[in-house]
Protein backbone atom coordinates (compact mmCIF):
# COMPACT_ATOMS: atom_id res chain seq x y z
CA UNK A 1 0.00 0.00 0.00
CA UNK A 2 1.56 3.22 -1.10
CA UNK A 3 1.39 6.21 1.12
CA UNK A 4 0.53 9.65 -0.21
CA UNK A 5 3.78 11.52 -0.61
CA UNK A 6 3.40 15.23 -0.08
CA UNK A 7 5.74 17.85 1.23
CA UNK A 8 4.09 19.54 4.16
CA UNK A 9 5.07 23.21 4.51
CA UNK A 10 6.29 24.00 8.00
CA UNK A 11 4.30 25.95 10.54
CA UNK A 12 6.93 28.70 10.45
CA UNK A 13 6.57 29.08 6.69
CA UNK A 14 2.77 29.33 6.93
CA UNK A 15 3.02 32.03 9.58
CA UNK A 16 5.74 33.88 7.64
CA UNK A 17 3.51 33.95 4.54
CA UNK A 18 0.61 35.20 6.67
CA UNK A 19 2.78 37.94 8.18
CA UNK A 20 3.96 38.97 4.70
CA UNK A 21 0.32 39.15 3.53
CA UNK A 22 -0.65 41.40 6.45
CA UNK A 23 2.42 43.57 5.83
CA UNK A 24 1.47 43.96 2.15
CA UNK A 25 -2.10 44.81 3.20
CA UNK A 26 -0.73 47.64 5.35
CA UNK A 27 1.53 48.79 2.50
CA UNK A 28 -1.31 48.88 -0.03
CA UNK A 29 -3.56 50.90 2.31
CA UNK A 30 -0.67 53.27 3.03
CA UNK A 31 0.13 53.62 -0.70
CA UNK A 32 -3.50 54.53 -1.46
CA UNK A 33 -3.25 57.51 0.90
CA UNK A 34 -0.34 58.92 -1.06
CA UNK A 35 -1.11 60.74 -4.29
CA UNK A 36 0.91 58.95 -6.96
CA UNK A 37 -1.38 59.82 -9.86
CA UNK A 38 -1.50 57.00 -12.38
CA UNK A 39 0.96 54.99 -10.29
CA UNK A 40 -1.66 54.55 -7.55
CA UNK A 41 -3.40 52.03 -9.78
CA UNK A 42 -0.14 50.33 -10.73
CA UNK A 43 0.89 50.10 -7.05
CA UNK A 44 -2.50 48.67 -6.00
CA UNK A 45 -2.54 46.09 -8.80
CA UNK A 46 1.13 45.20 -8.26
CA UNK A 47 0.79 44.65 -4.52
CA UNK A 48 -2.41 42.65 -5.08
CA UNK A 49 -0.53 40.42 -7.53
CA UNK A 50 2.30 39.96 -5.04
CA UNK A 51 -0.23 38.88 -2.39
CA UNK A 52 -1.98 36.62 -4.91
CA UNK A 53 1.37 34.98 -5.79
CA UNK A 54 2.11 34.25 -2.13
CA UNK A 55 -1.34 32.69 -1.69
CA UNK A 56 -1.10 30.57 -4.86
CA UNK A 57 2.49 29.40 -4.28
CA UNK A 58 2.40 28.67 -0.55
CA UNK A 59 -1.18 28.46 0.75
CA UNK A 60 -2.36 26.66 -2.39
CA UNK A 61 0.92 24.71 -2.48
CA UNK A 62 1.65 25.19 -6.17
CA UNK A 63 5.32 25.76 -5.27
CA UNK A 64 5.53 22.15 -4.03
CA UNK A 65 3.22 20.67 -6.63
CA UNK A 66 3.97 18.46 -9.62
CA UNK A 67 4.60 20.03 -13.07
CA UNK A 68 1.09 18.96 -14.08
CA UNK A 69 -0.40 21.18 -11.37
CA UNK A 70 1.87 24.06 -12.38
CA UNK A 71 0.46 23.72 -15.89
CA UNK A 72 -3.18 23.42 -14.81
CA UNK A 73 -3.00 26.31 -12.36
CA UNK A 74 -1.11 28.47 -14.84
CA UNK A 75 -3.57 27.77 -17.67
CA UNK A 76 -6.40 29.81 -16.15
CA UNK A 77 -4.15 32.82 -15.62
CA UNK A 78 -2.58 32.53 -19.08
CA UNK A 79 -5.97 32.53 -20.82
CA UNK A 80 -7.05 35.44 -18.64
CA UNK A 81 -3.89 37.30 -19.66
CA UNK A 82 -4.75 36.79 -23.35
CA UNK A 83 -8.26 38.16 -22.78
CA UNK A 84 -6.93 41.18 -20.89
CA UNK A 85 -4.18 41.83 -23.42
CA UNK A 86 -6.49 41.92 -26.41
CA UNK A 87 -9.24 43.98 -24.79
CA UNK A 88 -7.02 46.39 -22.90
CA UNK A 89 -4.80 47.09 -25.91
CA UNK A 90 -7.97 48.40 -27.57
CA UNK A 91 -9.94 50.20 -24.84
CA UNK A 92 -7.09 51.62 -22.77
CA UNK A 93 -5.34 53.11 -25.78
CA UNK A 94 -8.33 54.75 -27.48
CA UNK A 95 -7.88 58.06 -25.71
CA UNK A 96 -4.18 58.03 -26.57
CA UNK A 97 -4.70 57.65 -30.30
CA UNK A 98 -5.88 60.94 -31.75
CA UNK A 99 -7.71 59.64 -34.78
CA UNK A 100 -9.63 56.98 -32.87
CA UNK A 101 -13.08 57.89 -31.56
CA UNK A 102 -13.13 58.35 -27.79
CA UNK A 103 -16.11 56.93 -25.98
CA UNK A 104 -17.14 60.13 -24.25
CA UNK A 105 -17.08 62.19 -27.42
CA UNK A 106 -19.07 59.68 -29.43
CA UNK A 107 -22.46 61.26 -28.81
CA UNK A 108 -25.06 60.68 -31.43
CA UNK A 109 -28.01 63.01 -31.80
CA UNK A 110 -31.35 61.24 -32.07
CA UNK A 111 -33.73 63.52 -33.97
CA UNK A 112 -37.29 63.94 -32.70
CA UNK A 113 -39.96 62.68 -35.01
CA UNK B 1 -9.02 -8.12 -18.43
CA UNK B 2 -12.16 -7.59 -16.40
CA UNK B 3 -11.72 -8.04 -12.72
CA UNK B 4 -14.43 -7.66 -10.13
CA UNK B 5 -14.23 -4.32 -8.42
CA UNK B 6 -13.84 -5.91 -5.02
CA UNK B 7 -10.44 -7.24 -6.02
CA UNK B 8 -9.21 -3.90 -7.21
CA UNK B 9 -10.40 -1.74 -4.36
CA UNK B 10 -7.53 -1.93 -2.00
CA UNK B 11 -8.43 -1.67 1.64
CA UNK B 12 -5.69 -1.60 4.20
CA UNK B 13 -5.97 -3.99 7.13
CA UNK B 14 -7.14 -1.23 9.42
CA UNK B 15 -9.56 0.00 6.76
CA UNK B 16 -7.75 3.32 6.56
CA UNK B 17 -6.84 3.76 2.90
CA UNK B 18 -9.06 3.21 -0.07
CA UNK B 19 -7.97 3.65 -3.65
CA UNK B 20 -10.67 3.69 -6.31
CA UNK B 21 -10.12 0.91 -8.86
CA UNK B 22 -9.20 3.19 -11.77
CA UNK B 23 -6.06 4.41 -9.99
CA UNK B 24 -2.69 2.71 -9.63
CA UNK B 25 -2.08 3.99 -6.13
CA UNK B 26 -3.10 6.60 -3.59
CA UNK B 27 -0.55 9.04 -4.92
CA UNK B 28 -2.08 8.97 -8.40
CA UNK B 29 -5.57 9.33 -6.97
CA UNK B 30 -4.36 12.33 -4.98
CA UNK B 31 -2.90 13.98 -8.10
CA UNK B 32 -6.04 13.34 -10.14
CA UNK B 33 -8.24 14.96 -7.50
CA UNK B 34 -5.95 17.97 -7.24
CA UNK B 35 -5.81 18.34 -11.03
CA UNK B 36 -9.61 18.25 -11.24
CA UNK B 37 -9.91 20.98 -8.64
CA UNK B 38 -7.42 23.19 -10.49
CA UNK B 39 -9.31 22.74 -13.76
CA UNK B 40 -12.47 23.87 -11.96
CA UNK B 41 -10.59 26.82 -10.49
CA UNK B 42 -9.32 27.76 -13.99
CA UNK B 43 -12.97 28.20 -15.06
CA UNK B 44 -13.55 30.27 -11.92
CA UNK B 45 -10.51 32.44 -12.69
CA UNK B 46 -11.96 33.22 -16.11
CA UNK B 47 -15.45 33.76 -14.67
CA UNK B 48 -14.25 36.41 -12.23
CA UNK B 49 -11.65 37.65 -14.74
CA UNK B 50 -14.39 38.79 -17.11
CA UNK B 51 -15.86 41.01 -14.38
CA UNK B 52 -12.45 42.47 -13.59
CA UNK B 53 -12.05 43.25 -17.27
CA UNK B 54 -15.45 45.00 -17.30
CA UNK B 55 -14.30 46.98 -14.26
CA UNK B 56 -11.12 48.05 -16.06
CA UNK B 57 -12.96 49.19 -19.18
CA UNK B 58 -15.63 51.15 -17.25
CA UNK B 59 -12.90 52.66 -15.11
CA UNK B 60 -11.21 53.93 -18.24
CA UNK B 61 -14.52 55.36 -19.45
CA UNK B 62 -15.54 57.01 -16.16
CA UNK B 63 -12.34 57.78 -14.22
CA UNK B 64 -13.82 60.67 -12.22
CA UNK B 65 -17.02 58.84 -11.30
CA UNK B 66 -15.02 55.77 -10.24
CA UNK B 67 -12.83 57.95 -8.02
CA UNK B 68 -15.98 59.50 -6.51
CA UNK B 69 -17.38 56.00 -6.02
CA UNK B 70 -14.32 54.64 -4.24
CA UNK B 71 -14.37 57.65 -1.92
CA UNK B 72 -17.78 56.45 -0.67
CA UNK B 73 -16.20 53.19 0.50
CA UNK B 74 -15.46 52.43 4.14
CA UNK B 75 -11.70 51.73 3.92
CA UNK B 76 -11.54 50.83 7.63
CA UNK B 77 -14.16 48.07 7.37
CA UNK B 78 -12.63 46.90 4.08
CA UNK B 79 -9.16 46.64 5.61
CA UNK B 80 -10.44 44.77 8.66
CA UNK B 81 -12.37 42.40 6.39
CA UNK B 82 -9.28 41.74 4.27
CA UNK B 83 -7.38 40.92 7.46
CA UNK B 84 -10.16 38.57 8.56
CA UNK B 85 -10.11 36.75 5.21
CA UNK B 86 -6.30 36.47 5.14
CA UNK B 87 -6.42 35.03 8.67
CA UNK B 88 -9.04 32.50 7.55
CA UNK B 89 -6.67 31.47 4.76
CA UNK B 90 -3.94 30.84 7.33
CA UNK B 91 -6.25 28.70 9.49
CA UNK B 92 -7.36 26.83 6.36
CA UNK B 93 -3.74 26.17 5.30
CA UNK B 94 -2.98 24.92 8.81
CA UNK B 95 -6.11 22.72 8.76
CA UNK B 96 -4.83 21.06 5.56
CA UNK B 97 -1.46 20.59 7.24
CA UNK B 98 -3.12 19.04 10.30
CA UNK B 99 -5.13 16.64 8.13
CA UNK B 100 -1.93 15.49 6.42
CA UNK B 101 -0.29 14.91 9.78
CA UNK B 102 -3.40 13.01 10.98
CA UNK B 103 -4.03 15.51 13.77
CA UNK B 104 -7.80 15.18 13.74
CA UNK B 105 -8.60 17.44 16.69
CA UNK B 106 -6.38 20.23 15.38
CA UNK B 107 -7.91 19.86 11.95
CA UNK B 108 -11.47 20.16 13.27
CA UNK B 109 -10.54 23.14 15.45
CA UNK B 110 -8.86 24.95 12.56
CA UNK B 111 -11.74 24.21 10.19
CA UNK B 112 -14.19 25.64 12.75
CA UNK B 113 -11.93 28.71 13.09
CA UNK B 114 -11.97 29.16 9.30
CA UNK B 115 -15.75 28.78 9.30
CA UNK B 116 -16.17 31.41 12.03
CA UNK B 117 -13.80 33.86 10.32
CA UNK B 118 -15.73 33.40 7.07
CA UNK B 119 -18.95 34.22 8.91
CA UNK B 120 -17.34 37.33 10.44
CA UNK B 121 -16.34 38.42 6.93
CA UNK B 122 -19.90 38.00 5.64
CA UNK B 123 -21.25 39.83 8.69
CA UNK B 124 -19.01 42.84 8.08
CA UNK B 125 -19.87 42.71 4.36
CA UNK B 126 -23.57 42.71 5.24
CA UNK B 127 -23.03 45.71 7.51
CA UNK B 128 -21.31 47.55 4.66
CA UNK B 129 -24.17 46.70 2.28
CA UNK B 130 -26.60 48.07 4.87
CA UNK B 131 -24.59 51.30 5.16
CA UNK B 132 -24.62 51.69 1.38
CA UNK B 133 -28.40 51.13 1.38
CA UNK B 134 -28.85 53.73 4.14
CA UNK B 135 -26.73 56.18 2.12
CA UNK B 136 -28.92 55.56 -0.97
CA UNK B 137 -25.99 54.17 -2.93
CA UNK B 138 -27.67 51.01 -4.17
CA UNK B 139 -28.56 51.32 -7.88
CA UNK B 140 -32.22 50.55 -8.61
CA UNK B 141 -33.00 50.36 -4.87
CA UNK B 142 -33.49 53.80 -3.43
CA UNK B 143 -30.61 55.40 -5.36
CA UNK B 144 -30.64 59.15 -4.84
CA UNK B 145 -26.91 59.83 -4.94
CA UNK B 146 -25.77 62.10 -7.79
CA UNK B 147 -29.32 62.28 -9.18
CA UNK B 148 -28.73 64.40 -12.24
CA UNK B 149 -25.04 65.25 -12.43
CA UNK B 150 -22.91 64.21 -15.35
CA UNK B 151 -21.21 61.59 -13.18
CA UNK B 152 -24.49 59.79 -12.47
CA UNK B 153 -24.05 57.04 -15.07
CA UNK B 154 -20.46 56.37 -14.07
CA UNK B 155 -21.27 56.31 -10.35
CA UNK B 156 -24.13 53.88 -10.93
CA UNK B 157 -21.82 51.74 -13.02
CA UNK B 158 -19.27 51.74 -10.21
CA UNK B 159 -21.85 50.61 -7.67
CA UNK B 160 -23.41 48.10 -10.09
CA UNK B 161 -20.01 46.46 -10.47
CA UNK B 162 -19.33 46.75 -6.74
CA UNK B 163 -22.51 44.93 -5.75
CA UNK B 164 -22.25 42.42 -8.59
CA UNK B 165 -18.62 41.47 -7.94
CA UNK B 166 -18.66 41.52 -4.13
CA UNK B 167 -22.07 39.79 -4.23
CA UNK B 168 -20.73 36.97 -6.41
CA UNK B 169 -17.71 36.78 -4.13
CA UNK B 170 -20.02 36.53 -1.10
CA UNK B 171 -21.99 33.73 -2.82
CA UNK B 172 -18.73 31.86 -3.30
CA UNK B 173 -18.00 32.41 0.39
CA UNK B 174 -21.37 30.89 1.30
CA UNK B 175 -20.58 27.84 -0.86
CA UNK B 176 -17.20 27.57 0.87
CA UNK B 177 -18.84 27.81 4.30
CA UNK B 178 -21.24 24.97 3.40
CA UNK B 179 -18.27 22.80 2.35
CA UNK B 180 -16.39 23.64 5.55
CA UNK B 181 -19.45 22.79 7.66
CA UNK B 182 -19.79 19.42 5.88
CA UNK B 183 -16.10 18.67 6.46
CA UNK B 184 -16.46 19.45 10.17
CA UNK B 185 -19.56 17.22 10.46
CA UNK B 186 -17.89 14.29 8.64
CA UNK B 187 -14.63 14.72 10.59
CA UNK B 188 -16.50 14.69 13.91
CA UNK B 189 -18.32 11.46 13.02
CA UNK B 190 -15.60 9.33 11.44
CA UNK B 191 -11.84 8.85 11.76
CA UNK B 192 -9.43 10.35 9.25
CA UNK B 193 -8.43 8.27 6.26
CA UNK B 194 -5.41 8.63 4.00
CA UNK B 195 -7.75 10.06 1.38
CA UNK B 196 -9.21 12.62 3.80
CA UNK B 197 -6.33 15.02 3.37
CA UNK B 198 -6.99 15.46 -0.36
CA UNK B 199 -10.62 16.40 0.33
CA UNK B 200 -9.51 18.96 2.91
CA UNK B 201 -6.79 20.16 0.50
CA UNK B 202 -9.32 20.66 -2.31
CA UNK B 203 -11.75 22.58 -0.09
CA UNK B 204 -8.69 24.58 0.98
CA UNK B 205 -7.83 25.35 -2.65
CA UNK B 206 -11.36 26.67 -3.16
CA UNK B 207 -11.20 28.75 0.02
CA UNK B 208 -7.84 30.27 -0.95
CA UNK B 209 -9.22 31.06 -4.40
CA UNK B 210 -12.08 33.01 -2.82
CA UNK B 211 -9.45 34.87 -0.78
CA UNK B 212 -7.51 35.51 -4.00
CA UNK B 213 -10.52 37.21 -5.62
CA UNK B 214 -10.95 39.46 -2.59
CA UNK B 215 -7.24 40.39 -2.68
CA UNK B 216 -8.00 42.11 -6.02
CA UNK B 217 -11.51 43.35 -5.17
CA UNK B 218 -10.32 45.23 -2.10
CA UNK B 219 -7.78 47.61 -3.73
CA UNK B 220 -9.83 48.05 -6.92
CA UNK B 221 -13.00 49.19 -5.14
CA UNK B 222 -11.73 50.65 -1.87
CA UNK B 223 -8.28 52.02 -2.51
CA UNK B 224 -7.65 53.07 -6.10
CA UNK B 225 -8.18 56.84 -6.44
CA UNK B 226 -9.31 56.95 -2.82
CA UNK B 227 -7.26 60.12 -2.48
CA UNK B 228 -5.53 62.76 -4.55
CA UNK B 229 -5.94 63.50 -8.22
CA UNK B 230 -7.52 61.31 -10.85
CA UNK B 231 -5.21 60.23 -13.59
CA UNK B 232 -6.10 57.29 -15.74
Amino acid sequence: MSQIKTKVPSLTLNIAVYAALLFLLAVTVWASRTDLGYWNFVAAAGIASLKASLIVLFFMRVYYAKPLIWLASGAGFVWLAILFNLVVSDYLTRSRVQSAPVHETAVYEVPDR
Amino acid sequence: MFKPASQLVEVRADGAARVAHQFVDADQQHSAAELGMWLFLATEIMFFGAFFLAYLVYREWYPVAFAMGSRQMDVMLGTVNTGVLLTSSLTMALAVRASEMSQRRWMIGLLVATLLLGMVFLGIKGLEYYHKYAEHLVPFAGWTFAPAGEQRTGMMEFFNLYFLMTGLHALHMVAGLVMLALLVIVACRSPLRDSSSIVVHNVGLYWHFVDLVWVYLFPFFYLVSASGSVAM
